[in-house]
């Protein structure tokens, strides 16, 4: 695995001394506290995992890492020399590239550009065009995206594609210390495993990496070494030998209750079936994909699986009336769904899969985000009788288990976890009988995972129907009724809640042929 | 002092506005008087009536060029029809059903075709100032009903209350904005569609409704503007709305509401309207010319901006 570097990459210290050492690095906001007492160390030529759940204060960490933000408190040791990290370009001058948990992308601009972006100086380019092309390419042959061509626009790139071009823009800094935010959330798992290749490369070359991730498996999969970060402090270091997932949970677990139904297989849902809510009757994605059937009744939660790419996306959003399949229809009572807002009259709640550009409104209050959609209920003659709003506001944060400073706080004051609890409150405002969920646990902390769950299964037991598309295997395991798997733009399998397992939905996922092939 | 520091963007504006009529009082003899008080909340309430739908458009996330065009319409509109004998109570609900229409259409136009409402209110100016001068000739003899001139006249009153009914109509104008902003549908919508275009479609906020009637209120208001001014200058002025354009929307941005839209509001602007009306008078009873109230006033708005722009950034949020 060749690992391309513009310049010479600084060489790791000969010492066994530490890359970098925190030391009781505090940040607040005004009261806010984001980061107690964080105190712990990467070694040269160690993969170091970073793990906890949303508002722990992983992202404030990485933010004064990489010179976005200044500690209020504390030691960051670099070298063994107490260093402050002013801005970000210090912190390159340093050797350290950050992969953030947002895809920062340029739409306008291709590939290459993005990849080799701040490279250049602001007049010319330090490398050929040539140059720069087999650069990015090699960059992109590191996660198995060597098919991406450099020219390409980037806004005609997948969710994957473009956190792929991220990764390579921060492969080909000089850099001594690679941290990865969250940045292997949406790549599939052939580019994860291409990635985690080449990190263990870089791995024996001495350089280290700092790594976040909200999977279990990838950490226990590439860690050398895990720090447990729990309500703004570092709680433990743990070595591969010792680390676990429920050891792992524990430790980052404010709440107990979330680690026992996290390990606790959950009882086999005993929920009343009802009519079918959802039928999609000879859908065919593409004119010359394979047309199949499925429903989803009330009171049942189906699954929707599939790699990146293979059509289960396009399915969930032609539900949500967002896209017209090529053939076939999706029907409800009303009839067949032609647009987003007959898809709503229908009783159809959608949540789309990016929280920050479709689903927020960061500067209005926790009670404006939960009842926007709902406001006509409120009003007499356009005017809002604000008191019955505020007790809707009080259900649904009570429904949706949102933990908030009040119903006036802004959104953007809320963990992420919690904006995605109020995006959930939201459509349950609208009294749907169907939600339609587009992967609504991504970047969600392990404790709002648990509501999450729980509210969508108070939801299919008061006989709601919810179609729940996730890349989160075992969160589908333990939810699912049934699972409908994706495989080259159509339904492959369907796959029935006694025979549910992650090995099955992965070898379906696969197009493995022994997963019981079949509609409903 | 926290608190102080962490609301400064709300106390700046109000605060400048109540500090600079102080110091014009001190520098400028008889700036304290009555008359010139009156003068202050007359001069406010016209600057504030034309920014009241500009504050709500750009909210919105959109911005109209066309208030000056709808308020030189409007006042050509007007006193040249009443000059030709047109009852006032004809033309007046004309002109300001016409000010609707051009509204609508520049929402209309900008949301159906997704085009930004910047290009399309920057057309119909262009298309309302040459439909005014094929119409006119350049011809704008007209006049103003005596009501109107009492209207906005300095030493107006309003039944017993000493000050012009112009200042009272805004005073109405600022309760009905207030409440429409926090406590309506619509003001909500607006909001919501200012912070996040994208996620206001999926969230069933009806844009190009919001859109038609958010541009309509501000088209409605420009012309309500424009008759008002028609009786301040008694006379049919196709250019009588230009300084508008860059008043209007100083008042919002001085007044702290984002040019990007989804915050800020209409009280903000009136602090805008005051310091705007307070600086300008400061700087005639100075004795300065109108290049240099222009300066100034770019200055105050560059200042004001930073003090906004101290404001949380996004990468600083947890």
């Amino acid at each position: 695995m060749s690992v391309p570097a513009l310049k010479e990459t600084p060489a790791p210290l000969p010492s066994a001394a530490p890359l970098v050492e925190f030391r009781g690095l505090r940040r607040n906001f005004g009261e806010t506290i984001a980061l107690a007492d964080c105190s712990f160390e990467i070694q040269p030529g160690e993969i170091h995992a970073l793990v906890g759940e949303n508002g722990s204060g992983k992202s404030t960490l990485i933010k004064i890492l990489s010179g976005i933000l200044p500690e209020s408190g504390g030691e960051l040791l670099w070298d063994g020399k107490v260093t402050r990290i002013a801005d970000p370009r210090t912190a390159q001058q340093h050797g350290i590239a950050t992969v953030f948990q947002e895809t920062l992308v340029l739409d306008q601009l291709s590939v290459r550009d993005n990849v080799v972006l701040g490279l250049d100086r602001l007049f010319r380019r330090v490398h050929s065009v040539a140059d720069e092309t087999k650069l990015v390419r090699e960059a992109l042959d590191t996660i198995g995206m060597n098919a991406l061509d450099p020219a390409m626009p980037v806004a005609a790139l997948s969710l994957a594609q473009r956190q792929g071009v991220t990764i390579a823009r921060a492969l080909l800094r000089p850099w001594r210390l690679l941290v990865l935010d969250e940045s292997t959330s949406a790549l599939d798992v052939d580019a994860r495993d291409r990635l985690f290749e080449a990190l263990r490369g870089f791995r024996a070359a001495g350089r280290s990496i700092l790594f976040v991730s909200h999977r279990m498996d990838e950490i226990l999969d590439v860690a050398d070494r895990s720090t447990v970060l729990r309500s703004g402090r570092s709680v433990a270091t743990v070595t591969r030998a010792e680390t676990t997932t429920d050891g792992l949970l524990e430790l980052m677990s404010t709440h107990e209750e979330a680690q026992a139904a996290e390990g606790a297989a959950r009882a086999v849902p005993n929920r009343a079936l009802g009519a079918p809510v959802i039928a999609a009757k000879g859908v065919a994605l593409l004119p010359e994909t394979a047309p199949f059937d499925l429903t989803v009744r009330a009171g049942e939660i189906v699954g929707i699986a599939g790699l990146e790419g293979h059509g289960q996306v396009a399915f969930v959003e032609a539900v949500a009336g967002l896209r017209r399949p090529a053939h076939g229809a999706v029907e409800t009572d009303q009839g067949a769904i032609t647009s987003f807002s007959n898809a709503a009259r229908a009783g159809i709640a959608y949540l789309p899969r990016e929280r920050k550009t479709q689903g927020i409104f960061a500067p209005l209050s926790v009670l404006d985000n939960l009842t926007i959609s709902a406001l006509k209920r409120f009003a007499h003659f356009g005017i809002l009788a604000e008191s019955r709003r505020r007790a809707e506001g009080r259900r649904l944060i009570a429904q949706s288990h949102v933990a908030t400073a009040g119903l006036g706080a802004p959104i953007s004051a809320l963990s992420g976890g919690n904006q995605q609890k109020v995006f959930l409150g939201r459509l349950l405002a609208l009294n749907p009988r169907a939600l339609v969920l587009n992967d609504p646990m991504r970047g969600v902390d392990l404790g709002a995972k648990q509501d999450i769950y729980k509210i969508l299964e108070q939801f299919a037991s008061d006989g709601g129907a919810v179609m729940l598309l996730s890349t989160e295997l075992a969160e589908l395991c333990l939810l699912c009724d049934r699972v409908a798997v994706f495989h080259n733009r159509a339904l492959f399998a369907v796959i029935e809640r006694k025979s549910l397992d992650v090995q099955a939905l992965i070898a379906a996922m696969f197009g493995q042929s022994g997963a019981s092939r079949g509609t409903a | 002092m926290n608190w102080v520091r962490h609301r400064l963007d709300v106390i700046a504006p109000f605060g400048i506005a109540i500090a600079l009529f102080f110091i014009t009082a001190a520098v400028i003899p008889g700036y304290g008087s009555m008359v010139s008080i009156r003068s202050l909340l007359l001069l406010s309430s016209l600057l504030g009536i034309a920014s009241a739908g500009q504050t709500l458009t750009i909210i919105m996330g959109g911005i109209d060029l066309s208030v000056p065009a709808v308020i030189g319409l409007a006042c050509v509109g007007f006193a040249v029809a009443f000059g030709q004998g047109v009852s006032p109570w004809v033309i007046g609900p004309i002109v300001i059903v016409a000010g609707i229409i051009i509204g609508a259409i520049n929402g209309l136009i900008s949301r159906a075709l997704r085009v930004n409402s910047l290009i399309v209110t920057l057309a119909t100016a262009t298309i309302i100032y040459g439909a005014i001068w094929a119409q006119t000739k350049g011809d704008n003899r007209g006049s103003v009903p005596d009501f109107v001139t009492d209207f906005v006249s300095v030493i107006g009153w309003t039944g017993p209350i000493p000050v012009p009914g112009a200042v009272i109509l805004w005073a109405f104008l600022v309760l009905v904005f207030v409440i429409l902003e926090r406590r309506s549908v619509l003001g909500r919508w607006v909001y919501a569609s200012g912070a996040n275009p994208g996620a206001a479609e999926l969230a069933h906020i009806p844009s190009l409704l919001l859109w038609t009637v958010v541009f309509a209120i501000s088209g409605g208001l420009s012309a309500l503007a424009g008759i008002l001014l028609a009786g301040f200058s008694s006379a049919a002025n196709p250019q009588v709305g230009d300084a508008y354009l860059f008043t209007t929307l100083s008042a919002v941005v001085i007044g702290g509401t984002p040019i990007i839209g989804g915050r800020g509001g209409y009280a903000r602007t009136v602090a805008g309207c005051f310091i705007i009306t307070e600086l300008t008078m400061l700087l005639i009873g100075l004795g300065l010319d109108e290049a240099a109230q222009q300066v100034s006033l770019g200055v105050l708005i560059i200042v004001l901006v930073a003090i906004y722009g101290r404001e949380t950034h996004v990468r600083m949020q947890i």
